[in-house]
């Protein structure tokens, strides 16, 4: 069964799980070979400021570790940190104390972005310990300024020379373009996909996107582990199923009003195997239909362009830098930030946001003010939910997603 | 109110001088007699008050708040606010120094021992900015952050006609200002460093102190541009080297409560000296802040040597990890009854390059010189903030360790556990863990401190005999 032609939300579900499947199979097989074959292995925190091409292109296997969801994993690592260190960050550290995840348990080095205050303690923490060796990659908080952008080129090319050092391989330009393209492709995939929920499509269980937000976001964090070329034979194979998102009008659904209000996730992070959200929003009469999640997600608005610059390294500093959107940690993202979700909420008829923060994240509770202040303004409501990977799916929350929903439908069902 | 101004120091002379100003900002700040009342019980409760250096320095912090708040009345018709952001003390006084027209002030510490120490009165500000997107609870948000919002909130001080501060370790803080300028429409400035030191490389720590220096450099250019006002290398250099007699006399006071048995200066006072360090004086002020401090050394030195001591000789020496508390005196209060003697804080040390010709990569830029305060304990990853702590525990041959750690700042909280195990691994002197909010006077607990103070006096006491 196609995606396209799966008859309900279970069968699409199959769809994509099958494919998840074969993928983290795979990925794991290569992990048991890395370990035979003496291939390395490195890990690399998400947020999108670890250029994954420069690894793929040293010949490493590289892995984003985005696993959370599960409290007890998070709780694990509550002896080396305190319980105000986020549930997200507590959890990649529980993830290397327990050694249960093979993901977790190949790596030969772990590249630390300083982008996000929690991650950067856990890295600190990880290097203490002698765990996996540890490179912690500096990102300027401004870039605005030549000074910031030769900073970070540089430390790109001291990551380059120590995953040469690593690897015992050259990094030539052209295997850097080669991996660049390479990660572009499942980029622009994704891309395709998540535009496809631009659409509508009924389906015999009356539901009305092409993807569901789970299955994509399943999709995403399967990018994050999986080899990009196999990943991309997946996507390509999913995609050409699906009616083609890039071809639809800007007004995708013709002015009709959908009938279950489409939802934009926001917030710190999504992390693979944390997926409560979705089927309590879904329960509630909602859908997920697109996202802004710092990390965990992979970036599909934005490719790398390498080819045409002599310094690969200086294009893939100013790609990763300068020409994406600002992330929420650098100076002034608030308003570039602001434009990037109402272009999201036009495009993708949206009539609420939901915020997703987990407990103890400081800086997204910081913003959530800032953005439902001027999302209200643009009279699109946002629904503020925290979670410590305990108790999401309480009575309570569902009550408000219900209330929430209701709102957005045009008030109280009952009233 | 003379009496109250008495007690901070000023004669008569002074205090005629000074006194429709003081009436001017007590009135603003909406200060009664009552309150005068509450602030002169607690400065002789909580401070050494028959000291003249201590009542001296009480009236450098009054004047300093009277400044702060009459800044724009006083003819400074642009002003810069800065905070969390060390060397900014230093560039305040250089532009001060050098036009009447612009103003830079560091007011939290400033109102945290006034409004705090003294006149018991922070909460309102912390509050107000709770009132707005800094949520209640010393684990949401950081009190010096919500501080910021309180204060300019309730218009308390001259509305900036910008913002500055730094994202050193620090992600809460510059996302405030950048929330302000949306909220308020001040212009927000930041000035930053790399975070990207390896345990392997300390105590080098020249990427983040050469970046910091450009982007404190940039900084500079953008408050040059703001203001009209053109800071130059010299200025700059005038007042570092002009600061270095305060600096001296600071260390001679700290060294002093470092060695002496028994400590002769209560712990509640630990704060004042490193609340002084945030001030940019001008002029005569400079000259006047080191005379006090060698008031006070003199007057720390007869205390010594005729035995006085804020504790009884031989009372357990302790290291305080992060600093004393800014806006409330009672928990440092508590501790000396408790017949603790803390003698330091994690942030006075350093690396063994601070300050070294080593560690400066072009001696020509004082910008450079300024941001020296990186290889210090605080931004230090864990491993060299670590192995500082340890350093400092052996120099000063504490007996034990008091971990009270500030909630609101995830960078520091993120280093307690392991640091208390690395203590009692190393050293096997007794650490107390306390959490709470630095800025914060709510976060006081009597009752649990009071047990927990005991059990750990009783550990150290213990391991002594």
């Amino acid at each position: 069964v196609s995606l396209l032609g799966a008859a309900n939300e279970q069968q699409r579900a199959g769809v994509i799980a099958a494919h998840m499947d074969l993928l983290l199979r795979q990925t794991r097989e290569a992990l048991k070979r890395a370990k035979r074959d003496g291939t390395k292995v490195v890990g690399f925190f998400p947020g999108g400021f670890v250029p994954e091409e420069l690894i793929y292109a040293s010949g490493a296997i590289p892995l984003c570790l985005a696993s959370g969801g599960d409290a007890r994993v998070a709780d694990e690592a509550l002896s080396l940190v305190p319980s105000v260190i986020c549930p997200f960050a507590r959890a990649q550290l529980g993830q290397m104390m327990l050694r249960t995840d093979p993901f977790y348990d190949a790596i030969d080095l772990l590249v630390v972005p300083s982008t996000c205050q929690h991650l950067k303690k856990i890295g600190d923490v990880c290097e203490y310990h002698e765990g996996p060796r540890v490179f912690k990659l500096g990102v300027p908080y401004e870039h605005d300024k030549d000074f910031e952008l030769e900073y970070y080129r540089d430390r790109l090319g001291a990551l380059k020379q120590r995953l040469e050092a690593l690897t015992g391989n050259d990094i030539t330009h052209d295997k850097l373009v080669e991996a660049a393209e390479t990660y572009n492709h499942v980029r622009r995939l994704l891309r395709v996909l998540a535009q496809a929920r631009r659409g509508t499509h009924r389906t015999e269980d009356g539901s009305e996107r092409a993807i569901s937000g789970i299955d994509f976001a399943r999709l995403n964090h399967a990018s994050l582990y999986a080899d990009p070329v196999a990943m991309a034979a997946s996507l390509e194979e999913i995609c050409a199923s699906l009616p083609s998102g890039a071809d639809l009008p800007a007004d995708a659904l013709g002015g009709a009003t959908p009938a279950r209000p489409r939802l934009l996730l926001m917030g710190p992070n999504l992390a693979a195997g944390d997926y409560d959200l979705f089927t309590m929003v879904s329960d509630a009469g909602a859908d997920i239909v697109v996202e802004d999640i710092f990390e965990g997600i992979r970036d599909y608005w934005q490719t790398v362009d390498l080819s045409g610059h002599q310094d690969g390294i200086e294009a893939l500093a100013r790609a990763y830098l300068i020409d994406k959107r600002p992330a929420a940690f650098m100076r002034g993202s608030l308003l570039p930030r602001l434009d990037f979700v109402s272009g999201l909420i036009r495009d993708f008829t949206v009539s609420g946001v939901l915020w997703y923060q987990l407990l103890c994240c400081e800086f997204f509770d910081e913003e959530s003010y800032y953005f439902e202040t001027a999302l209200r303004k643009r009279g699109i409501p946002m629904l503020i939910v925290e979670s410590d990977y305990h108790s999401l799916d309480s009575g309570q929350l569902r009550t408000r997603l219900a209330a929430f929903v209701e709102t957005l439908v045009g008030g109280p069902i009952d009233a | 109110m003379r009496e109250f101004l008495s007690l901070c120091g000023f004669d008569e002379q002074e205090s005629t001088a000074l006194l429709p100003r003081v009436q001017q900002v007590f009135a603003r700040m909406g200060l009664n007699a009552a309150d005068v009342e509450v602030a002169k019980s607690r400065l002789t409760t909580y401070y050494d008050m028959e000291l003249r250096g201590v009542r001296r320095l009480m009236g450098l912090f009054l004047r300093d708040f009277c400044n702060i708040i009459l800044m724009r009345d006083d003819g400074r018709q642009q002003i810069v606010h800065a905070c969390m952001l060390p060397g900014m003390d230093i560039l305040g006084s250089a532009i001060m120094d050098n036009t009447a027209e612009v103003g830079l002030i560091s007011p939290n510490t400033t109102f945290m021992v006034v409004l705090g120490c003294v006149f018991g009165k922070f909460v309102p500000i912390l509050e107000a900015a709770e009132r707005q997107w800094l949520k209640a609870g010393s684990v949401a948000h950081c009190g010096m952050v919500k501080s910021r919002v309180g204060l300019i909130s309730l218009g308390l001080i001259p509305k900036p006609d910008m913002t500055i501060t730094s994202g050193y370790v620090c992600e809460t803080s510059p996302k405030v200002n950048e929330i302000l300028e949306q909220v308020y429409g001040i212009p927000a400035c930041f000035v930053d460093t790399v975070e990207d030191r390896e345990l392997r490389e300390y105590p080098d720590a020249s990427r983040a102190t050469v970046f910091a220096a450009k982007s404190m450099r940039a900084a500079c250019r953008r408050i040059e541009q703001l203001t009209g006002f053109d800071l130059t290398d010299d200025m700059v250099w005038r007042v570092l080297n002009g600061r270095r007699p305060l600096d001296d006399a600071m260390n001679r006071v700290n060294e002093l409560i470092r060695s002496a048995d028994p400590v002769p200066l209560g712990s509640t006072h630990l704060n004042l000296l490193l609340a002084l360090n945030c001030i940019s004086f001008t002029g005569s002020e400079l000259a006047e802040a080191v005379e006090i401090l060698d008031t006070l050394h003199t007057e720390l030195l007869g205390r010594s040597r005729r035995g006085i001591g804020a504790t009884p000789k031989g009372a357990p020496r302790v290291l305080a990890i992060f600093p004393h508390h800014h806006s409330d005196p009672r928990w440092e209060y508590q501790a000396n009854r408790a017949g603790l003697a803390i003698v330091a804080f994690d942030f006075q040390g350093a690396s063994q390059l601070a300050g070294s010709a080593d560690a400066i990569s072009d001696a020509n830029d004082p910008y450079e010189v300024i941001v020296q305060h990186l290889h210090g304990s605080f931004t230090q990853p864990l491993g060299g903030r670590i192995a500082i702590v340890l350093d400092m525990c052996r120099r000063l041959k504490v007996d034990g360790v008091l971990n009270h750690y500030h909630l609101g700042c995830r960078y520091v909280v993120g280093d307690a556990m392991i640091l208390r195990d690395a203590i009692l691994k190393e050293l096997g002197i007794p650490v107390l863990m306390i959490e709470w909010d630095n800025f914060d006077p709510r976060s006081y607990n009597q009752e649990q401190y009071e047990a927990k103070l005991e059990t750990f006096t009783g550990m150290i006491e213990t391991r002594m005999s």
